[in-house]
């Protein structure tokens, strides 16, 4: 039984089909990279699987270590070990980097954790992203650029320690270096934490740092085809089109 | 014909609210001034002012478009006004004090100042003169009865550091309060003026806080003796900012429960002076706080920072104003409010640039989040320009919580009700950081947090 399990899970928003029946494994110490077309419903399956109210689960199931999850609301999953890795991350203003963490991290572990503790679990991580210790106090996201962004959200991946991260388009926005940073900041928590990765991507730059066991390609909704690292590289120099798959015209739900 | 004339008549008498009340009297006024001994021009303020109060018509605080205030409740009959007859005084810490006067700023009780002649020029020129030309009931009501005030001067020159805090301990009778500042040529100070219920025992500041959480318990108690009488609370502030100074004062008010509560707040910016204001209506069941920049100078400039917090049945009215009588004036107006439970406030926020006033900026924004369905908001900018050659911006919200900003937290393992308040908590932190003044951060947070059941030791600064 793998960790992360989602069963034949179909998915609407604003009334319209997005997801038609997923079905997917995702376990502790795996890294799978999921790929798409444009408005293959990638960055829909990551919200579903976060329980975002607009996405409306029609049907199916997401199990997190055999417990059925699919009613919970988006606190009770990061609980249980789910993280997301938003693509575009809100901006909290008034709410500054190591205030909004501490919230966070008190709320998954459920008790708070002791300040001096706290400090040395931010300051660490914070070290091994090459953050300047000043982030700590700028308010989060707000006048971010968009590879510091992606920086917080991993600098929220790396002091949570969730079981399964979900990282939604890590790579876009980031420059070369930073991207190099954040993958391996990724690698070293999951060489740490064992936990397991979903990289939802568009571009095999990333996969070339998180090196993924497996590559999924959903289209229409739909799983249509699984492989190994290769595929990867086929599809970034062939298209999708090399595997009949269609790009899609219409704009991504998710902005 | 005549016979429903006559009705018609009479329907409106019934209708109209009384003016007078047997219990304001010529003679309450004059026993009022010579238990303070004070000089004739002072007496002959309050008598014109009581002619202004009698002739003038009980206002019906109707100014929302959606909100309906509801102040059935302010009845005139009802106030203690014999309580005034005692002097009071505004008490200042000793040691602040000193502190204060060693600084090189004056402080003067308003009947310590009236004995010297400069500072009885001064009050005699400035006292109640802008606010009173509104010719508002209230305004008149306070000009006639005013109990205790604050003469707070500023020499030329002289830049204070730090903040002065002022705190107004306000017991369950009657409260006609005044503070006039006058900033002189060059000056340089921050005033914090906390309002605070007296029967909130210690006084609310950073670390008791927490050991508050009777307050409403103790009111009700009050509450039983003192019934049939009106809480009543009437602030004038006035502020004088000569060419060149620069000028904060920052108002926190936090009343209890059952207070009626009105401030009205002048300040005159003359040539290239920089003043601003900050404030925070936190208490009181019903409130009316105007606060209003005059940029009589040109090269002034302005900032009006406001804040609220309203929860349970709450009723806020909140004025901001500002005017622009000369060139090259720039003012800026930012107000933030929560409205919790049934409470209902309306925001009214005015720019009015004059036909000299060109070359000027005016902005101003409002937001207002609603936290439940029976909250209810009006947001009312409003923009009179009468120079073209100006630029002017305003804009308003009165919405719920972002909801794709609650499922960001919520994603992050906090439940909604922690995400809401973390969202509230950064709404205000956002205009604590940008106003900046620690001691005001200071007040207003322990207010804050304790409303919003954020135990204030679990948030960490990390720059310390």
């Amino acid at each position: 039984m793998a960790f992360l399990e989602i069963r034949e899970l179909e998915v609407s928003v604003e009334g319209k089909k997005i997801l038609n029946g997923i079905s997917l494994d995702i376990d502790t110490n795996q890294v799978t990279a999921l790929m798409g077309p444009n408005g293959s419903g990638k960055s829909t399956l990551a919200y579903a699987l976060m329980g975002h109210p607009k996405y409306k689960i029609d049907s199916g199931k997401i199990l997190i270590n055999g417990e059925d999850i699919t009613e919970l609301g988006p606190d009770e999953r990061a609980k249980r070990g789910l993280f997301l890795s938003f693509q575009h991350p809100q901006e909290v203003p008034g709410v500054s980097v190591s205030n909004f963490i501490r919230t966070a991290l008190n709320s998954v572990k459920g008790k708070p954790v002791p300040v001096p503790e706290f400090l040395k679990l931010l300051r660490e991580n914070m070290a091994m992203l090459k953050m300047d210790p000043a982030f700590a106090s700028r308010f989060l996201n707000e006048g971010f650029s968009g590879g510091e962004k992606k920086r917080a959200e991993i600098l929220q991946l790396a002091i949570l320690e969730p079981k399964i991260a979900v990282l939604d388009e890590t790579d876009s926005g980031t420059d070369v270096d930073a991207l190099r940073v954040i993958s391996e900041g990724i690698n070293k928590v999951h060489e740490k934490t064992k936990m397991g990765i979903l990289v939802i991507t568009h571009y095999k730059r990333i996969l070339n740092y998180l090196k993924p066991d497996r590559v999924i390609i959903i289209a229409k909704g739909k799983v249509v085809m699984e492989g190994s690292h290769e595929l990867a590289d086929t599809i970034e120099t062939k298209g999708y089109k090399a595997f009949g798959i269609e790009d899609y015209e219409e704009a991504q739900v998710i902005k | 014909m005549i016979a429903k004339t006559e009705t018609l008549n009479t329907e409106l008498k019934k209708t109209v609210p009384r003016k007078t009340f047997p219990n304001i009297t010529e003679d309450l006024i004059r026993d009022i001034s010579k238990a303070r001994d004070e000089p004739k021009w002072l007496l002959d303020k309050r008598l014109s002012a009581l002619k202004l109060f009698n002739e003038s018509a009980m206002p019906d605080f109707k100014y929302g478009i959606t909100v309906k205030m509801n102040a059935v409740e302010l009845d005139y009959n009802k106030l203690e006004v014999d309580s005034l007859l005692q002097k009071k005084s505004i008490e200042i810490e000793k040691k602040r004090l000193e502190e204060y006067v060693k600084q090189g700023i004056i402080i003067l009780d308003f009947y310590e100042a009236l004995k010297q002649k400069k500072y009885e020029e001064l009050i005699k020129k400035y006292f109640m003169t802008e606010c009173v030309k509104a010719k508002d009931k209230i305004v008149a009501l306070h000009a006639a009865l005013f109990s205790r005030g604050l003469l707070i001067y500023i020499p030329k020159g002289k830049q204070i550091n730090g903040t002065v805090e002022i705190d107004f301990e306000v017991d369950n009778s009657l409260n006609f309060d005044n503070i006039l500042v006058i900033g002189e040529e060059n000056s340089k100070a921050t005033i914090v003026e906390n309002i605070f219920a007296a029967d909130n025992k210690s006084k609310i500041n950073n670390k008791e806080h927490a050991n508050n959480k009777n307050i409403d318990k103790d009111n009700n108690n009050n509450n039983n003796e003192t019934h049939n009488l009106l809480q009543y609370r009437s602030s004038v502030v006035e502020i004088i900012a000569n060419p060149s100074s620069n000028l904060i004062f920052c108002s926190v008010q936090n009343l209890n429960r059952e207070t009626f509560n009105f401030s009205f707040k002048t300040a005159i910016i003359e040539k290239d002076a920089v003043f601003n204001w900050v404030d925070a209506c936190m208490g009181s069941k019903f409130s009316h706080a105007e606060t209003t920049s005059l940029m009589k100078g040109a090269g002034s400039r302005t900032n009006n920072w406001g804040m609220f917090l309203a929860d349970k049945e709450q009723q806020f009215g909140i004025h901001a104003n500002t005017i622009h009588f000369t060139h090259n004036t720039i003012s800026d107006m930012l107000t933030r409010g929560i409205i919790a439970d049934k409470a209902k406030t309306i925001y009214q926020g005015l720019i009015h640039i004059q036909q000299p006033a060109g070359q000027s900026n005016g902005y101003q924004r409002a937001d207002a989040i609603l936290m439940s369905d029976t909250a209810e908001a009006d947001v009312i900018p409003m923009l009179e320009i009468d120079n073209s050659d100006v630029r002017c911006t305003h804009g308003s919200t009165v919405g719920q919580i972002d909801k794709e900003k609650l499922f960001y937290l919520m994603a992050r393992g906090m439940d909604e009700e922690t995400a809401r308040k973390e969202l509230i908590r950064g709404f205000y932190e956002q205009m604590l950081a940008r106003i900046n003044i620690k001691e005001l951060t200071g007040i207003l947070r322990a207010i804050i947090y304790e409303r919003l059941g954020i135990e204030q030791e679990s948030i960490i600064n990390i720059d310390k």
